[in-house]
C-alpha cells in the first residue's frame, strides 16, 4: 500500500524556487492500478521518483508497504528500491555493456541471489516476455519493443509488490506499445502487483487503471 | 551482493571495455616489466659473478700486504696533527683535518714488516692452509751440461694447483715434496727435453740450483730514513744507501765548508751508513752464491687461463720455470737474504666460507688484504646503483602510468555515469557500486602484472642467448649460469604494486561514482 500524506517537492530556493509536487495526498491499495496522468512538466515524473526512493519529498510523508524511504538511509534506500519497488522507464535505462539476460539478472545480483535460482528465474522471465532467442543480445542489437520487454522483466525479476512505470510506451510505436502494455498488465495481474503507471494518454489511463490521478502544476486535481 | 558476483561483474566490465582495459594495463606493463627485469638481472649478474667465483681458485686465496702496524708507540706522540689555526671553513678545516691525520698516521707508525718470520707467524692463523711470498727467486740452473737463468717460484703443497697440471713424474704430496722441484714443460722443451720419453728420463735426475746471495746489510737508520721519504722495499733502500754513502766518500772533494762537512758527516752516522760499509766488506766471507741439489720429480704444464680472469689478482704459481716446496723456499731466503722483507704474499684458505673470516684475522695481524670479494663486493655496489637508477626510472613511470589510469578511470566514471545511475536505481548500494569499480582496478593490475612478468620472461628468452654468449667470448670459459635470475619476493612486489598503483588510482573515482544521484545519473 502507497500511502502519501501532504507532500511536496520543492527545487531551488528564493525567486528562482520551483515546486513540482504541491501538498498532494493520496492511497493506493496493494493489487490497484493506478494511472498518473498529466501533462508534461506536470510533476508525474517526480512522483514518481519519490515514490520509488529516488528522490525525497521537501515536505509530507511518503510510505510504501509502510516502510518510509525518506527516512532511510543511502543502503536502506538502495534495499528499499531493490525489494519494494520495480520501475519500468520511458528510455529503457538498460546497461547497454550487459545482454538483455545480464540486464535482467542485474536486481538478482544486487539482492545476492544464488546463480542457479537466477539463472531459472532470468530464463522464465525471459520466455515470459519472448525473447529466450535474444538472452544473449546487447541492447543496442534489440529493437525499441524488445528493449522494452527486457526493461518491464526487470522490473519483474525480484517479484516487487509494487511496479512504476514512467510512460513505458512513450518510445515504441502502436503496435510495439499496445503489446508491450499487454505483457506488462499481464504480469502485474498475474502477482498481484500495485502498478502506478504514468502516462499523458487519457484513453490509455481510462482502458487499463482502475484509478486514474490526474495532476497539474504539481497539484492533484482529480482522483 | 556477494563478492564471488562483484568479482564475475567486474570481469565482465573489463571484458566489455576491452581496449580501454589494455590502455590501462599498457603503462602499468612497462614499467612493471622494467622492474622485473632490473630486479632480475642485477640479482643475476650477481650470481653469476658468485659463481664464476666460487668455481674458481680465488676464491680461497687472497693477497696480503703489510699494513699499519698500530700496536706500536708513535715515534713522536704530538698532537700536532690537531691543532688548526684559525679563519678556516669548517668544511675545509674538516678535509685538512683529515690529511694531518693521515700523515701523521704514515709518519708516526711503520709498517708492518712481512718477513719471513712474520710469514711464519702468519701461517699459525686459524683458517689459513698457507702462506706464500709472492717473490720469485732468481736461480741458475744446471742440468748436465745444460745451463739457464730462470725464475723459481715456491708453493705449498697444501694449497697448489700442482695434481692437476702434472705432465711427466709425480705430484707433490706434503711429505716427501722437499727437496724436489717441478719443472715447466715449456723450460724443459727449451732445454732439450722434447718427447714424452725425454720428459720421463728427466724426472728422477738431480739438478743443481745456484742462488745469490745478498752483499749489503741496511742499517735501521737507512730504512726509516727511506721509509719517512716514501721508498719501500729493500732493493730501492739499498740504492739509496749506496748513493749516499757515493756521496760521502767524496765530500772531502767537495767545496762546503768544515762544519758543512762535519755536519752531513753526523747524519751519515746517524743513518748508520758507516756501518753498513763495514758489514758489506765482512758479509758471507765474500762468497756471493750458494748452491742446493733438487731432484726433478715431474713437469708441469701452466696454470689454466680460462678461468674468470677478473679475479686473477690472487692468482699464484703460474707461468714460472721451475716451483720448489715452501720449505726449501724458505731456507734459500734465510741462506742468501735473511732480511728480506715481502710487499705481499698469498694466503689460502680450507674453504671458500672460511674466507671473510680468516681475512678479518689477518687484517687484525697489522696486515691488509685484497680479495675477490672486495672486487665482488665492489660489483655488488655498482649493481645495487644501477638497480636503484633503473628502478628509480621505472617508478616514475609507474607514477606517470598510475595518472594516466587514474584520468582513464575518471573518465571511464563520467562515461558510465548512465550506467551506475541505472544500477543505484536498480537497488545497488553505494558500496557495490565502490567494491566493483575497485575490483575492477585490481583486476587490471592483476592482468597487468601477468603481462608484465609475461613479457619480462619472454625478454629474458631473447637477452639471455646473447648475453651469454657475449659474456662467454669475454671470460673465455662456459657461463652456465641463469642471466636473470627471479625472486618470489620480486615477483610479488610487482604484482602489489600493479594492483595497489591501479586501486589507488581507482579510489576517488570509485568514491565519486558511489555518491552519485541516480536521477541525475540516469539522464
Amino acid at each position: 500500500m502507497i500511502v502519501a500524506n501532504s507532500i511536496s517537492r520543492l527545487y531551488g530556493s528564493g525567486n528562482a524556487q520551483v515546486t513540482a509536487i504541491d501538498d498532494i495526498s493520496f492511497e493506493i491499495p496493494k493489487g490497484e492500478k493506478i494511472a498518473i496522468l498529466g501533462r508534461s512538466g506536470s510533476g508525474k515524473s517526480t512522483l514518481l521518483n519519490l515514490i520509488a526512493g529516488l528522490d525525497t519529498p521537501s515536505k509530507g510523508t511518503l510510505s510504501v508497504n509502510d516502510r518510509e524511504p525518506a527516512t532511510l538511509d543511502s543502503d536502506g534506500k538502495a534495499d528499499f528500491r531493490l525489494r519494494e519497488i520495480g520501475v519500468v522507464f520511458q528510455s529503457f535505462q538498460l546497461v547497454p555493456q550487459r545482454t538483455a539476460f545480464q540486464n535482467i539478472e542485474l536486481p538478482l545480483i544486487l539482492a545476492g541471489a544464488p546463480v542457479l535460482k537466477r539463472r531459472k528465474k532470468v530464463r522464465e522471465l525471459l520466455k515470459r516476455v519472448g525473447l529466450e532467442k535474444r538472452a544473449r543480445h546487447k541492447p543496442h542489437q534489440l529493437s525499441g519493443g524488445e528493449q522494452q520487454r527486457v526493461s518491464i522483466a526487470r522490473a519483474m525479476v525480484n517479484d516487487p509488490p509494487v511496479i512504476l512505470a514512467d510512460e513505458p510506451t512513450g518510445n515504441l510505436d502502436t503496435a510495439n506499445a499496445a503489446e508491450v502494455m499487454q505483457l506488462m498488465l499481464e504480469i502485474v495481474e498475474t502477482r498481484n502487483a500495485t502498478l502506478c503507471l504514468i502516462t499523458h494518454d487519457e484513453s490509455l489511463a481510462d482502458e487499463i487503471a482502475d484509478r486514474v490521478i490526474t495532476l497539474r502544476d504539481g497539484k492533484l486535481v482529480g482522483s | 551482493m556477494n563478492r564471488f558476483d562483484l568479482f564475475f561483474m567486474a570481469v565482465q566490465n573489463l571484458w566489455a571495455r576491452k581496449s580501454r582495459t589494455a590502455f590501462n594495463i599498457f603503462g602499468i606493463v612497462v614499467s612493471c616489466s622494467l622492474l622485473l627485469l632490473t630486479f632480475a638481472g642485477t640479482r643475476g649478474a650477481r650470481d653469476g659473478l658468485m659463481n664464476l667465483f666460487a668455481d674458481s681458485d680465488f676464491s680461497k686465496q687472497f693477497a696480503i700486504r703489510p699494513g699499519r702496524d698500530f700496536s706500536v708507540e708513535p715515534h713522536q706522540p704530538d698532537k700536532k696533527h690537531e691543532e688548526m689555526g684559525t679563519g678556516i671553513a669548517d668544511d675545509r678545516r674538516e678535509r685538512i683535518r683529515e690529511k694531518l691525520t693521515d700523515a701523521w698516521t704514515v709518519k708516526n707508525y711503520p709498517k708492518t714488516r712481512i718477513t719471513l718470520d712474520k710469514l711464519n707467524e702468519l701461517r699459525k692463523t686459524p683458517g689459513l692452509v698457507s702462506v706464500l711470498p709472492n717473490r720469485s727467486l732468481r736461480t741458475q740452473m744446471t742440468i748436465g751440461e745444460q745451463k739457464f737463468i730462470g725464475i723459481a717460484s715456491c708453493f705449498s703443497s697444501q694449497s697448489c694447483d700442482l695434481p692437476g697440471r702434472v705432465v711427466a713424474g709425480v705430484a707433490p704430496e706434503s711429505e716427501s715434496s722437499q727437496g724436489k722441484i717441478w719443472i715447466d714443460e715449456y723450460r724443459a722443451w727449451r732445454l732439450g727435453f722434447k718427447t714424452d720419453q725425454q720428459l720421463d728420463d728427466l724426472v728422477g735426475q738431480t739438478v743443481s740450483l745456484r742462488f745469490q746471495v745478498a752483499t749489503a746489510k741496511l742499517s735501521p737508520g737507512i730504512r726509516r730514513f727511506a721509509s719517512a721519504f716514501g721508498i719501500s722495499g729493500i732493493d730501492h733502500t739499498e740504492q739509496l744507501a749506496n748513493t749516499f754513502r757515493k756521496l760521502f766518500a767524496d765530500l772531502d772533494q767537495t767545496r762546503l765548508d768544515d762544519d758543512e762537512k762535519e755536519t752531513i758527516r753526523m747524519a751519515a752516522e746517524k743513518l748508520g751508513l758507516d756501518s753498513d760499509v763495514s758489514e758489506i766488506a765482512s758479509s758471507d766471507a765474500g762468497e756471493p752464491f750458494i748452491f742446493r741439489d733438487f731432484e726433478v720429480a715431474g713437469i708441469v704444464r701452466p696454470a689454466p687461463k680460462t678461468d674468470a680472469d677478473i679475479f686473477n689478482r690472487a692468482r699464484a704459481n703460474s707461468g714460472k720455470d721451475l716451483l720448489i716446496d715452501w720449505r726449501d723456499y724458505q731456507e734459500i731466503e734465510k741462506a742468501t737474504q735473511p732480511n728480506r722483507v715481502y710487499y705481499y704474499c698469498i694466503g689460502s684458505v680450507e674453504s671458500s666460507d672460511d674466507l671473510r673470516e680468516t681475512l678479518t684475522k689477518v687484517e687484525s695481524a697489522g696486515m691488509e688484504t685484497i680479495s675477490a670479494l672486495e672486487i665482488l663486493e665492489r660489483a655488488d655496489e655498482e649493481l645495487r646503483k644501477v638497480r636503484l637508477i633503473v628502478a628509480s626510472i621505472a617508478f616514475v613511470i609507474l607514477l606517470i602510468a598510475s595518472v594516466g589510469i587514474m584520468n582513464t578511470v575518471i573518465i571511464a566514471v563520467m562515461e558510465r555515469t548512465p550506467e551506475f545511475g541505472i544500477m543505484k536505481a536498480v537497488g545497488a548500494t553505494d558500496k557495490d557500486i565502490r567494491w566493483l569499480m575497485l575490483i575492477e582496478a585490481a583486476l587490471t593490475g592483476i592482468l597487468g602484472a601477468i603481462v608484465s612478468l609475461g613479457i619480462a620472461f619472454l625478454i629474458d628468452s631473447i637477452v639471455s642467448q646473447y648475453a651469454r654468449r657475449y659474456i662467454e667470448t669475454q671470460i673465455r670459459q662456459d657461463f652456465n649460469f641463469s642471466i636473470f635470475v627471479y625472486s618470489w619476493v620480486d615477483m610479488l612486489l610487482i604484482c602489489s604494486i600493479a594492483i595497489g598503483i591501479c586501486m589507488l588510482a581507482s579510489l576517488l573515482p570509485s568514491r565519486r561514482a558511489a555518491k552519485l544521484d541516480p536521477i541525475i545519473a540516469m539522464k
